[in-house]
């Protein structure tokens, strides 16, 4: 049986991919720490997926200049938000929401996000999700109760990037 | 106009947009790729450097950063960073934070731009859309079905 993930979920973990610290993409995050380089193929269909999940939005309204701040400026301030904050702009405008979904924006976000904050490490042992800190010392490994497949038999993961994970599991025959 | 001092210290001549002149150590204006190059390019010897995208005031600020900047080595990070917190609380609200942001951009100073993304960044967090866009004085241009959309695909985010 493969995850089934919620839209929100998928949503969360595509575009924080590798950040596995946003609430809620634990479910999705992966076996082994994040892979550090970007895969170029993997936003892309990823964002194909996005995209496919939202409203039609992004035949974007860009040429439409917010007052006196240009696109560049806002552009990099977002870049040092989290993704929560991120699809709560999707609210403000059709402009921040075109800027938001931008595939270049998309990429260097998870660029900087790979490179200045932590990850999680997902450990996966006796069938056991748990989570651990990229700082190893730093704190005992926190088990994960709550994923979708917990309770759900026999699992394993199939292979993780950027934080999006593909997991199976197997119901035990009694 | 370059002249140097007595400490054999060249000093550089800025303008604002609105005509205030500012003389400052070449170290220091050279924080700004910006005005660094200009003065490669000789830009500097023919009087002052026009800088027409930045007004007096956010001139003095920028001026102030650099000059902290110039004159700090790397073993007084931590103090450094103390000193860049104050100075961004100076500043205080959004408005006088994006223009120093913008002038930021116009001179590259890395520096001063990522610690200014970041304040308004932190300011941002934790808004509801609709102070955002005052904030900005941006229009909401969806319509009401629209905007019910957009809000249903994102309520998460507001869980």
């Amino acid at each position: 049986m493969l995850v089934e993930l919620t839209i929100e979920e998928v949503k969360e973990a595509a575009f924080s991919m590798g950040l596995g610290k946003s609430p809620g993409s634990d479910e999705a995050a992966g076996l082994c720490k994040e892979v550090d380089q970007a895969s170029d193929e993997l936003c892309e269909s990823q964002k194909l997926k996005k995209e496919g999940n939202k409203t039609n939005l992004s035949s974007a309204k860009l040429d439409q200049e917010i007052p006196r701040i240009p696109y560049e400026i806002i552009t990099y301030i977002f870049l040092q938000l989290p993704v929560k904050t991120l699809f709560r702009l999707y609210c403000v405008s059709s402009y921040l929401c075109a800027l938001i979904d931008d595939l270049d924006f998309v990429r260097l976000h998870l660029h900087r996000y790979l490179h200045t904050k932590s990850n999680l490490i997902l450990i996966l042992h006796d069938w056991t999700l748990s989570t651990v800190d990229d700082a190893l010392d730093a704190a005992p490994a926190a088990p994960l109760n709550h994923h979708p497949l917990y309770n759900n038999g026999v699992m394993d993961v199939l292979g993780s990037c950027n934080g999006l994970t593909v997991a199976w599991c197997r119901k035990l025959q009694i | 106009m370059s002249i140097t001092t007595e400490n054999n210290e060249k000093m550089i001549t800025l303008m604002s947009s609105d005509g205030e002149e500012f003389v400052v150590e070449e170290a220091v204006a050279a924080q700004s790729q910006t005005i660094k190059h200009l003065i490669e390019d000789g830009c500097s010897t023919e009087g002052s450097i026009p800088l027409p995208n930045v007004t007096g005031r956010v001139l003095s600020e920028v001026i102030q950063y650099c000059k902290k900047h110039s004159s700090s080595d790397d073993k007084e990070e931590k103090e450094l960073e103390a000193w860049d917190a104050e100075f961004v609380k100076a500043a205080d609200d959004h408005v006088a934070l994006t223009d120093l942001m913008m002038a930021a951009n116009f001179l590259d100073i890395k520096g001063l731009l990522d610690l200014v993304a970041q304040t308004l960044a932190n300011m941002i967090t934790g808004k509801s859309p609709e102070e955002v866009r005052r904030m900005w004085n941006i229009k909401n241009d969806f319509t009401p079905e629209e905007a019910e959309k957009v809000r249903k695909e994102n309520q998460w985010a507001f869980e």
